[in-house]
């Protein structure tokens, strides 16, 4: 499976909106780790919409994975917002003690991308 | 004792008069591949199989088809050798092909000589327990149900009024029942009332701040709506520290903030920039990246 | 008393990252076919993702087995992991939140377990670890 099919990249004005979907192996995790920085770093986008919607398992090694990428975005001077995530992956989580507090989130995309409007004010 | 009866010290006669005694329990003997040698009032009454009828049959005849195949009789009657005791519950058949839930106790018998015989079986219907236990489990599935009622109260507005004792079974349910409706409803805010708990200790501040974080993870942000001054007092002293979290002393409060958090999100602060907000730009598609 | 039922495609290796994928697909199909509802099906499969990563992390190789459970009143699943690793020295004090030894952060096993309805480990070092995680419908 190519990873572009898996996952796009797709330019919103000055924002980037990743959706990550399926059962991603780790190789693909990594990948795309590598592959949003570069796109931050080429596009100069100011904001990351991370969309989750599409993940029906968040385990301990994506949600470090999805808190790395977090911290790199921030570090090319952009800011990320999380959205969509599943409730039965929120549960999971929460029961897996990762809280993800230190992530901004929001409902959905259209939310997800005034908020970093709103963050950039 | 049962050892003494099953070696044969007891006389036959009294033996089974022993056994024909109990009415509602069936105390069968089984020769060592599970024929069935002796049969009691017990037996019949819960099997609707008379000796007549029983006696020389195989005991399998009483387990329904799919646990035959599994091989669970053998396993039965081999646990029962191997450890002295077998003891088990499951659904079994009578002979109109009714099932019941039976208690089952085996236990193996030796001859004087230590020589493996067969085995006794001991046989209870549990058929109503199981059913009250059932109900019982319907019954609290429906109250757990009632008890956390999600209400939408406006355009993306919900409140969770949470009314009694929070235990961990209870507040699982509520998260999952809460953050279905976020994701159905697209709720932004959610208003927890927690007027209606008598006590907050820091169990129960726990399961709260879980449900918040959950929400927070799926994006929606939360609003704790009254706290009472004792309830106040109780959680500082005993170091719960609300966080970032927004808390209001009434609902009608805690309503009013969140008519304040939703206007100031749909009047779209990035379009009317007071001040030098340079990304007054509209977010346009422009394609997958290479 | 609980009855297992053995299906062929119970046994699954786990010796890549690949394998990963293939574990919680098998996984996830058994919740399902169960009748697990999303959120049981989720936590499940979740801790089948973390005791699947732990064999490979620490003993790089190993195996999976789901068996299906029925005790009359619910259906459940019973998944074994089975590495032949290093083991664990100190079962308890791995089941204790923050302990690790690879680097993770360390909410592997008891996280695991926080997810299902037991998990007993039984290890023994130099020779190997089995996991075994049961969950029923809630």
């Amino acid at each position: 499976m190519k990873l572009e099919d898996a996952t796009p990249i797709i330019q919103l004005g000055e924002h980037l909106l990743v959706s990550m979907q399926g059962d991603l192996d780790d190789r693909a995790v990594l990948q795309l780790e590598s592959d949003i920085t570069r796109s931050v770093s080429e596009t100069q986008a100011t904001g990351v919409l991370l969309e989750l919607s599409g993940l029906t398992i968040i385990d301990s090694f994506i949600a470090r994975v999805i808190a790395r990428l977090a911290g790199m975005i921030r570090l090319l001077g952009a800011e990320v917002v999380v959205v969509g995530i599943q409730p039965a992956v929120a549960i999971t989580l929460l029961e897996l003690g990762i809280g993800m507090q230190h992530l901004r989130t929001a409902l959905n995309a259209a939310d997800g991308m005034a908020l970093l409007h709103e963050i950039r004010e | 004792m049962s050892k003494d009866m099953t070696t044969g010290s007891i006389a036959a006669p009294d033996y089974q008069l022993l056994v024909d005694s109990l009415v509602d329990t069936e105390v069968i003997m089984l020769d060592r591949e599970g024929t069935i040698l002796t049969w009691n009032h017990g037996a019949a009454r819960l099997k609707g199989y008379s000796g007549a009828e029983a006696i020389g049959q195989n005991v399998s005849v009483f387990y329904q088809p799919e646990d035959l195949e599994s091989g669970l009789m053998q396993r039965e009657l081999h646990q029962a050798l191997e450890s002295g005791r077998y003891a088990g519950e499951g659904w079994r058949l009578r002979k109109d092909g009714s099932r019941f839930w039976a208690n089952v106790v085996i236990s193996p018998v030796w001859d004087g000589n230590g020589e493996h015989i067969g085995f006794v079986k001991v046989t209870r219907d549990e058929t109503e327990r199981i059913e009250r236990d059932r109900l019982l489990q319907r019954q609290r599935d429906e109250i757990l149900e009632l008890s956390t009622p999600v209400m939408q109260i406006w355009d993306r507005v919900l409140v969770l009024p949470i009314i009694g004792t929070l235990d961990s079974v209870r507040a699982a349910r509520l998260t999952e029942n809460l953050l279905q409706r976020i994701a159905s409803d697209q709720a932004a805010i959610v208003i927890l009332d927690i007027s209606g708990v008598p006590m907050i200790d820091t169990a129960v501040a726990q399961h709260l701040f879980k449900t918040i974080q959950g929400a927070q993870l799926m994006g929606a942000q939360s609003i704790i709506s009254g706290v009472r001054p004792e309830t106040a007092q109780a959680m500082v002293h005993l170091g719960i520290d609300i966080g970032t979290v927004k808390s209001r002393s009434t609902l009608s409060d805690a309503l009013q903030l969140a008519f304040r958090m939703i206007s100031e999100r749909t009047s779209g602060p990035p379009l009317v920039g007071n001040g030098a907000a340079p990304n007054g730009k509209t977010p346009a598609l422009s394609g997958p990246l290479a | 008393m609980v009855l297992a039922i053995e299906s062929p495609e119970s046994v699954c290796s786990i010796d890549s990252e690949a394998s990963l994928v293939t574990v919680r697909a098998r996984v996830r199909a058994t919740a399902v076919d169960l009748g697990f509802g999303i959120v049981d099906q989720t936590k499940l499969v979740t801790a089948a993702s973390e005791l699947a990563r732990n064999v490979l992390r620490y003993a790089q190789r190993g195996r999976m087995i789901i068996e299906e459970l029925d005790n009359g009143d619910r259906r459940g699943v019973r998944v074994t992991f089975e590495d032949s690793g290093p083991g664990i020295a100190d079962v308890e004090l791995a089941l204790r939140d923050g302990y690790t030894t690879g680097d993770s952060l360390g909410i592997g096993l008891p996280g695991a377990k926080r997810l299902v309805d037991e998990l007993t480990i039984d290890s023994r070092p130099g020779q190997g670890t089995t996991v075994v995680i049961t969950a029923w419908d809630s």
